[in-house]
């Protein structure tokens, strides 16, 4: 997949605006296309119902802010977490307005923390706009929305100033944020951020910050979301949670994830320096897994060797292969190692930059080492999980595989299946012919994963509209769960109203866009198509259409248009990826192809219109960028 | 919130349900039926309300029921959910048509001067969803009853009914009274297209063939024949005129109208019975069979022969009975179409799967032999509920093998009523959508001279499809444009906002239909805002309603509340044709 072409088309194809393609076959309203065009509605007017209730005029979210990980300032911006991916699917400008307002009071709102028992917070939970220090496990929680808001404003010029700001606090570019190596290509500590790495030991008040006193909801309370809890009285436990969480230095399986801000502080600007950083971090991590043999290593030294901080095992670190610990809040063993959660992202983030399978390579060669040990335990397949010294992170034995559950991981490996198109990734992948009830993060949306896959392999023609009902009765439920809440600022914590978050994307993205996020961890957007309406100027499709993504094949992907309108026509731009990464070769609708060669194609669709329409396309074949179509031939250069 | 009304039965639907697929069609029908119905009115209408049509009109008797009846669904559409401004549209325009015809003299004191009921009949059914939609427009309800008095014989100006003699005078009549001689410049230009049809007689001197409507001679020859024949006296046609008097009594309570509906129909089963149970088609001034006939009780205007044959007596004895029905509670007004339903199906024979009945009976005895059309069983059972009617609904079902066209898909409605074809509301409404989309292509690219067009352009270009809502929300089947009003099981209003329909986001679907109950699923697609509705029996409250679920009722019309979001199936026990019918709205909207 070399770049045939750049992204970058001429501004008078685009101007002409004369569509390439004209749909005039008569099609009735499908009911998933209505149902698409009632969850957009009721998404926007649900996330409206949520500000009026939990925001204030300032953005602040009602709610007990202090510092910590198991609630704090990523919880509480995590809240908005699919708010501008819905904006870029076609909600209402106010819901985009609504987060913009909520990102700038949380900023503000989590200013004026002051801890006492841990400097990260000393002066306030940010510093120039982004984390004092935290994990990327946190982080990037914490920037969901914020990192795909370029969908739908990429003209945004602080939006883009604080894009190119952050991005250098991991390039080395920024003096007062050195996060970054650039001679070792290593991100020097797990706790980075706008205050620079930390180079020490952390403490368990650096993870769960300063008690205050009261009782509170919380989400992730261990004794269960409907209970309260005295944050003071149990103070000593969840400090116990973190016993083992201290080791910081060196360069940590999960910091990859890090690399979305180059990605797309490249999107933003074109500027190569950036998708250069992402490409050359990325394969210095490449070449890492490739000393292990395939394996990913979660630890890699300030001298940018493997296990570097701990003797060569490269197992190590927080959140590693081995960090199997006690938990003293709990009072049990748990394993907390995280192979695929920085990992997934950054080698995604460098197929988006370079367009180069071989970083796909990476993420099938570790996950075929962690099938090749596949078992089956009363009749269910199980997997390790863990690798290292079995009787846990304190101790330095030689390293094995351990810890085999059923987690199969099968969102990852989906992921995998997409990027790749090579049916061999779909092996360990269940094709479901009906929609379960699926699973989840509690907060996140359901896990459909497997009924998604039936739908395209053709096994579950009902799943479009079975899926968006589900998505409908979600936000009827949180609609409930709102009216029914009565809980006050005083005594609810960070992470509580993660769960009243009504916005539901995950049906959409896959209908619409023919995307997927694993198990609803939106940082990046993986996506065959998007939609832009040239008229308003906005990312997202114009009101009444829809779109139904039927197929995607390696070269080709197939997607029913409609316009429902019955009087009015409706132009449409359909872009090849969620950032323009593929490119159009041709278009096929009733039986005649048309050549593309680009990432952006106009379509003009009649009023009650719609056809199936094929397009065949190279995969990531395009530079991605985040620029409307409209703007791209200046987009960059200013 | 003020307390409700201390009659009001409340059935509170908590329990969610997501938008099901027939239930997102459902509301997006209604809104596409919104802005097609507003975008087809503002096309073929100049500012006043008058139609964007000829300076001239020369139709011969041909008048204005092709203009009324293209805009026969705006207040339907309104009535069933749609938008209110429908409806107002809807009396602009009936304005604008009267005056515009007025000018072109076919319309005299606001009523078509003389036409034939099957004609009336097209054109007034469009004026019958008028009191649906608004009971309380003085105006209409003033039309209603003078329209109605020039059929019952108390209108000196227009003696289309002898009273003594309980008949029509006329074939063609209306608010200039009975018209008794036909003229050839009657029959331009509908002489064109009759050369289609066989003749009106096969003894009609020197005419052998259709060819002789455009032949000066034997055009002038055919009318004559036709005005001796045919003119003076009644036909069964004219039982059409049923729901024009029956209008007036929704609005009114006037037991004259009740009394004139039930007379005028009992003189044609009085006919009948001494016709050895074979309504005649052909009644003379002094009140005897085939009087200008040559004695023959076949041979009418639009009667056994000409044009079509035995349908049109049918279809009519039909129409007449559900309004007599409707007046007085009684299915025994069934037993006239039924009879003569019977009587052409004793005459059939097999062919293949299908049973042949003949379409005519003339000099020749029975002929014309073709399939038996199906849906007049369905449009008697919905009334009677009577296991005769439902025997040949299933014969029917069998003999088809699952393939009905034209007005035979209430077959396909009826499977789906017996819990066959699962799919059937999605399929049905999408085939509506279809529809409107379709003329809607016609009408935003409708570029003609209104000079040029013909009568029919309305009701050939008008998009509104009402057939699915009909049959899905309340029960009926699509009425005959053939002059009905409706007749269904149930009917909505809009509590909150107390106007009639299914208030905004809320989805209706009947699933049963039987004598005794219905099985209606009530969906709030508006996931943030309860809705309060109410559920009538019958569209003039003729139902009574015993229980809503587990809840009972005892009246005419209970209260719906819908949580957001929420659906649930109700079944809705009832006494059908308890009530008296009235087009007033429940108190509880006042």
């Amino acid at each position: 997949m070399r770049h045939l072409v750049l992204a970058m088309v001429s501004a008078a194809a685009l101007c002409a605006a004369e569509p390439l393609l004209h749909i005039k076959t008569p099609m009735p309203a499908p009911a998933w296309a209505l149902l698409e065009q009632q969850l957009l509605r009721h998404n926007s007017a649900a996330v409206e119902r949520f500000a009026a209730k939990y925001i204030d005029e300032r953005g602040y979210l009602a709610h007990t802010p202090r510092w910590g990980t198991l609630d704090g300032p990523d919880d509480a911006i995590e809240t908005y977490w699919n708010w501008t991916l819905l904006h870029a699917l076609g909600a209402s400008d106010r819901v985009l307005e609504l987060f913009k307002l909520g990102q700038e009071g949380h900023i503000k709102q989590y200013n004026e923390i002051r801890t006492k028992l841990t400097e990260l917070a000393k002066n306030g939970s940010y510093h120039r706009e982004f984390i004092t220090q935290s994990d990327w496990f946190h982080t990037a929680e914490g920037m969901r929305a914020f990192l795909l808001q370029g969908l739908s404003d990429p003209n945004n010029d602080l939006y883009r100033e604080r894009m190119k700001r952050f991005a250098a606090m991991y390039m080395g570019e920024d003096p007062d944020a050195p996060n970054y190596d650039p001679v070792n290509k290593v991100i020097k500590s797990i706790w980075t951020g706008s205050k620079g790495p930390m180079l020490r030991k952390a403490t368990t008040y650096d993870w769960v910050g300063d008690p205050v006193p009261g009782i509170f909801h919380l989400l992730h309370n261990p004794a269960g979301r409907g209970k309260m809890l005295d944050l003071e009285a149990n103070y000593k436990k969840m400090l116990s949670h973190c016993d083992e969480y201290l080791d910081s230095v060196g360069d940590n399986f999960l910091n990859p994830a890090a690399t979305i801000l180059g990605l797309n502080a490249y999107m933003l600007t074109g500027d190569e320096k950036y998708r250069k950083w992402v490409i050359d971090y990325m394969t210095a991590w490449k070449q890492r897994s490739e000393e292990t043999g395939g394996m990913i290593p979660s630890n890699v030294g300030l001298n940018g060797k493997i296990g570097g901080e701990y003797n060569g095992q490269w197992w190590k670190g927080t959140y590693g292969w081995n960090f199997t610990i006690f938990d003293g809040e709990l009072g049990e063993t748990a394993h907390r190692g995280y192979f695929t959660d920085g990992t997934f992202p950054g080698f995604g983030n460098a197929l988006l930059a370079s367009g180069d399978p071989a970083f796909i390579n990476v993420m099938r060669k570790q996950m075929a080492l962690v099938y090749a040990q596949k078992k089956e335990v009363n009749g269910r397949m199980q997997i390790p999980q863990m690798y290292g010294d079995p009787r846990g992170y304190k101790h330095n034995g030689p390293p094995s595989w351990y810890h085999w559950t059923n987690r199969l991981h099968t969102d990852r490996l989906m992921e995998l299946y997409l990027w790749s198109m090579d049916r061999k990734d779909m092996e360990y992948i269940p094709a479901s012919a009906a929609i379960g009830r699926g699973g989840g993060d509690g907060y996140a949306e359901s896990d459909r994963t497997s009924a998604w896959l039936g739908y395209l392999e053709g096994k579950a023609p009902d799943f479009p509209e079975k899926a968006l009902q589900a998505d409908l009765q979600r936000i009827q439920h949180k609609m409930q769960m709102m009216r029914e809440d009565e809980t006050s600022a005083d005594t609810r914590l960070a992470d509580y109203l993660l769960d009243f978050n009504p916005a539901t994307t995950n049906g959409l993205t896959n209908l619409m866009l023919g995307g997927y996020f694993s198990r609803g961890r939106i940082w990046v957007l993986h996506s065959r198509f998007r939609y832009f309406d040239p008229v308003k100027r906005r990312a997202g499709v114009p009101a009444d259409v829809g779109a139904l993504v039927e197929k995607l094949g390696a070269a080709s992907a197939t997607v029913t248009l409609v316009n429902t309108n019955p009087i009015e026509p409706r132009t449409v731009v359909v872009q090849a990826g969620g950032y323009g990464e593929h490119r159009f070769d041709s278009v096929t609708a009733g039986g005649k192809t048309t050549p593309v060669n680009d990432s952006v194609v106009t379509v003009r669709l009649e009023p009650g219109s719609g056809a199936k329409v094929e397009f065949a396309m190279a995969r990531y074949a395009s530079r991605p960028t985040f620029a409307f179509p409209w703007d791209r031939a200046w987009y960059g250069k200013k | 919130m003020a307390a409700a009304p201390a009659l009001a039965t409340t059935v509170h639907i908590t329990e969610p349900r997501p938008a099901p697929a027939w239930a997102v069609l459902e509301r997006h029908l209604l809104t596409v039926l919104n802005r097609a119905g507003e975008k087809f009115v503002a096309t073929y209408t100049n500012p006043d309300g008058t139609l964007r049509w000829k300076e001239r009109y020369e139709g011969g008797m041909n008048s204005s029921d092709d203009s009324y009846e293209g805009f026969r669904h705006l207040s339907m559409v309104y009535v069933l959910g749609g938008d209110p401004q429908l409806d107002t549209r809807h009396r602009w325009v009936w304005e604008g048509i009267t005056r515009m015809f007025t000018r072109y003299g076919n319309i005299y004191r606001e009523f078509d001067s003389n036409w034939d009921w099957m004609h009336h009949g097209e054109g007034y059914t469009s004026f019958y969803t008028l009191g649906l939609a608004n009971p309380r427009d003085a105006k209409f309800r003033a039309r209603s009853e003078k329209f109605a008095r020039m059929f019952t014989g108390e209108d000196p100006e227009s003696p289309n009914y002898d009273p003594e003699r309980n008949i029509m005078r006329a074939v063609m009549n209306g608010s200039r009274g009975p018209k008794m001689e036909w003229t050839t410049r009657d029959w331009i230009p509908t002489n064109g297209n009759l050369t289609y049809y066989h003749l009106p007689y096969d003894d009609i001197p020197g005419v052998t063939k259709s060819a002789g409507w455009i032949n000066d001679e034997q055009f002038a020859v055919i009318v004559k024949t036709m005005s001796d024949r045919m003119a003076k006296g009644d036909v069964p046609i004219n039982l059409t005129a049923t729901p024009l008097i029956a209008d007036a009594y929704l609005y009114t309570g006037g037991g004259q109208y009740k009394r004139w509906v039930t007379r005028y129909i009992e003189g044609w089963e009085e006919r009948t019975r001494a016709n050895n149970g074979i309504t005649p088609d052909n009644v003379g001034l002094s009140g005897r069979v085939g009087e200008n006939m040559n004695g023959n009780w076949w041979g009418g205007y639009y009667g056994w022969r000409w044009p079509r044959g035995g349908i049109d007596v049918i279809r009519a004895e039909i129409t007449a009975a559900k309004v007599a029905q409707l007046l007085t509670g009684e299915a025994k007004w069934f037993d006239l179409p039924r009879s003569q339903v019977e009587l052409v199906r004793k005459q059939g024979r097999a062919e293949g799967r299908a049973l042949h009945v003949p379409q005519r009976y003339d000099q020749r005895g029975w002929n014309s032999w073709a399939p038996e059309p199906g849906y007049p069983y369905i449009r008697m059972w919905l009334h009677t509920f009577d296991h005769r009617e439902w025997r040949e609904i299933e014969r029917i079902i069998g003999e088809r093998g699952g393939r009905y066209s034209g007005p035979e898909q209430d077959f396909e409605w009826m499977e789906f009523l017996s819990g066959k074809r699962p799919d059937y509301p999605v399929r049905a409404l999408t085939r509506d959508l279809g529809f409107v989309q379709e003329k809607m292509h016609h009408i935003l690219n409708e570029h003609g001279d209104p000079e040029t067009w013909v009568d029919s352009k309305w009701s050939d270009a008008q998009p509104l499809a009402t057939d699915a809502l009909l049959r899905l929300t309340v029960g009926s089947v699509p009425i005959d444009v053939r002059g009905e009003m409706l007749h269904c099981s149930l009917r909505y209003f809009d509590a909150d906002r107390k106007r009639a329909g299914l208030p905004e986001g809320v989805a209706a679907l009947i699933t049963r239909i039987e004598r005794d109950a219905v099985d209606v699923e009530l969906v709030n697609t508006n996931l943030f805002e309860a809705r309060r509705m109410i559920v009538q029996g019958g569209a003039y409250g003729e139902h009574q309603i015993l229980k809503a679920g587990a809840v009972g009722v005892n009246a005419a019309w209970f209260e719906v509340r819908l949580e957001p979001g929420a659906g649930a199936k109700l079944t809705v026990s009832m006494k059908r044709y308890a009530n008296r019918p009235s087009y007033a709205w429940p108190k509880v909207l006042e």
